[in-house]
């Protein structure tokens, strides 16, 4: 039966499950309009879910645990800078060896600092409709990030850089700086995006609960059109098929509940299906960028 | 293959250990013991030699089944969902089979799970081809699917009854894949993906369909102008890589397992396309590459055993050595 109840409590989870896909989203919508692809996002996340947790324990703030989970996957980022704009390694090839070693940090760390098994941490309390702070943290970064993008000279420089890379370096643009900051910058969000899994959500560490996450984060920023803005929306469309699974899971037991944790991967299919053959992206995404 | 290529392999392999002792040390363990303790689990007696090539055998399959949509440019991310597709089907044919003569019913079943994966990769294949969908999120998301899908299956309608664990009941002991050496898991299985490797390089080399599809991969417009059907060559490479991954889970089920279960040792999948890289996408590369990683799996249990360090460090491991050796290889290629 659906009830009132019911939908309130899938609407009010909607904004949570969809926070670490909008930070991870966002973050990688600006790495990806200055034409790198971070594949690595999914292990990224496990790193800065399992590091959140592991410092807000061990300091006893939320906020360091915060900060300790975007500085680490600020170094795995400026690796992936590295390997990619540097050494020019194959983007996509770096982003699964950043997945494996994301993944791997996280579940080493996790069996080494018994972090399963120790009490978690008591998550953000809910501030203005039931939602945490990091909720409303996720939607300003999404909107700055819309704005900065679109509406500022720095957007502007982004944009060029992987759209038109050549034309940015004679227009006195620093290339390669410029896709740096932009994929540590992406690399930040979706420390925070791990951080929001473990803090802001459940307060405990689990080995395998980003569980595609971060690939649909990267899924969502192709739907959104590189868009920022949209990305806000598509990022619920995914909060809500998550919410939905995790509500069903409670009020209708008869159900396996590997079905509705399939629920947001069926959705992604779907839209991958529907949308993807219209989506073009930035024109020098991909592409390593060298002088001369 | 001059001096300097292959120096980056030692020296690559030292930078990532170095980096591996720092974290190490900073966890709270010795380096040296926990690399010993590899050392001696991988190589260090006869089971554990054998136990790494038992490991070998599904990470050179799946890196086969990286490798092939890779040199017609499409990337198969996928591998990890089709060993299990591929496994699941073989544990349905082979207890459907009744008491088929093991010379019979190893192969049908081996061929069943090649066809399992093919079927697991139609979608983002055809989808490829026909509308130029990026195949990289439909291959991850179908991995997803598939292991939520076994996990379902082996904790409900295919449970054995009575049994704790999420696990299937056992296939019929003709089918297994026989032992080659007493108390060991060596199985006939793990010759297939040798053999594989030597076919797979003979046909990407030796043949014109392998020919055209490294054509399709290289450069589009060149197969284009030369006539070559782009299409057609990207869905057999597809197929046959596909089918490698599922025959990898086939393979498991007979020769190790016996039975299904979500537990597997996963990310095989993924790990067969770190043996890729490492192997630079040649087949008979992948060979000794995919026995490398291998010995580290193996020899990291022993690792977790003697030097208290977790199994999960090997995964760090593993990505810092091909982290370290591809961006060699692309420092020297530019000094080019």
């Amino acid at each position: 039966m659906v009830d009132i109840s019911f939908l309130v409590g899938v609407g009010s989870a909607t904004f949570i499950m969809a926070t670490p896909v909008l930070f991870a989203a966002t973050g990688e919508i600006i790495g990806q309009r200055s034409g790198v692809m971070n594949l690595g996002i999914e292990g990224m996340m496990a790193t800065g879910a399992f590091v959140g947790l592991l410092a807000a324990i061990m300091s006893n703030s939320l906020w360091l645990g915060v900060a300790s989970a975007i500085l680490f996957t600020i170094i795995l980022s400026t690796f992936l800078a590295f390997m990619t704009l540097r050494l020019r390694v194959n983007q996509i090839i770096a982003g699964l060896l950043l997945v494996m070693l994301g993944e791997g940090i996280s579940y080493f760390g996790n069996r080494t600092f018994h972090l399963t098994i120790q009490a978690g941490v008591k998550p953000f309390a809910p501030l203005l409709f039931n939602q945490n702070i990091l909720v409303y943290l996720a939607l300003i970064v999404a909107l700055i990030a819309g704005i900065v993008l679109f509406k500022t000279s720095v957007g502007l420089k982004v944009r060029a850089v992987g759209e038109n890379p050549r034309a940015a370096d004679s227009a006195g643009i620093e290339v390669n700086r410029t896709k740096l900051l932009c994929v540590t910058f992406g690399g930040a969000m979706a420390g925070l995006a791990g951080a929001s899994l473990t803090l802001g959500l459940i307060g405990h560490f689990g080995e395998g609960m980003v569980a595609g996450r971060g690939w649909i984060a990267i899924i969502v920023v192709i739907l959104s059109k590189w868009n920022p803005f949209i990305a806000i929306a598509s990022s619920l469309l995914f909060g809500f098929a998550y919410a939905l699974g995790a509500r069903l899971m409670i009020t209708d037991p008869s159900i396996p509940y590997h079905f509705l944790l399939m629920l947001p991967y069926f959705l992604a299919l779907i839209l991958v299906i529907l949308v993807f053959r219209r989506a073009k992206g930035p024109a020098a995404l991909l592409k390593p960028y060298t002088r001369g | 293959m001059d001096l300097k290529r292959i120096a980056i392999y030692p020296l690559g392999l030292l930078i990532a250990l170095g980096a591996s002792s720092v974290l190490l040390i900073l966890t709270g363990s010795n380096p040296i013991s926990a690399f010993h303790a590899i050392f001696i689990g991988a190589l260090g007696s006869a089971y554990g030699i054998s136990e790494t090539l038992v490991k070998a055998t599904p990470l050179l399959l799946t890196a086969l089944a990286f490798t092939l949509p890779h040199r017609a440019g499409f990337w198969n991310i996928g591998g990890e969902g089709q060993l299990f597709i591929g496994a699941l089907f073989a544990w349905i044919v082979a207890s459907s089979l009744g008491n088929l003569p093991s010379g019979i019913s190893i192969p049908l079943i081996l061929i069943v799970s090649f066809l399992s994966g093919i079927i697991y990769i139609s979608l983002p294949l055809l989808l490829k081809v026909k509308a130029g969908i990026n195949e990289v999120f439909l291959t991850v998301i179908l991995n997803f699917i598939a292991i939520l899908l076994i996990n379902y299956l082996t904790v409900g309608p295919l449970k054995e009854p009575g049994n704790p664990n999420p696990q299937t009941a056992n296939i019929a002991i003709v089918t297994w894949l026989p032992r080659l050496i007493l108390g060991t898991r060596l199985h006939l299985g793990f010759l297939l993906p040798i053999f594989a490797a030597i076919l797979v390089f003979i046909f990407l080399y030796r043949t014109s369909v392998g020919y055209k599809i490294q054509v399709v991969g290289t450069s589009l417009n060149a197969a284009r102008y030369g006539g070559i059907e782009i299409s057609k060559m990207v869905v057999i490479a597809g197929f046959l890589g596909a089918g490698l991954a599922g025959m990898s889970g086939g393979i498991e089920i007979l020769g190790i397992h016996h039975f299904l279960t979500a537990r597997f040792p996963q990310n095989l999948g993924y790990l067969g396309i770190l043996v890729a890289v490492l192997g630079r996408f040649n087949p008979i590369w992948e060979i000794p590459a995919a026995i490398f990683f291998a010995a580290l799996l193996v020899g990291a249990e022993t690792m977790q055993r003697l030097a208290g360090v977790h199994y999960g460090m090997i995964f760090i491991i593993i990505s810092l050595i091909t982290f370290v050796i591809i961006g060699f290889e692309k420092a020297i290629e530019r000094r080019k």
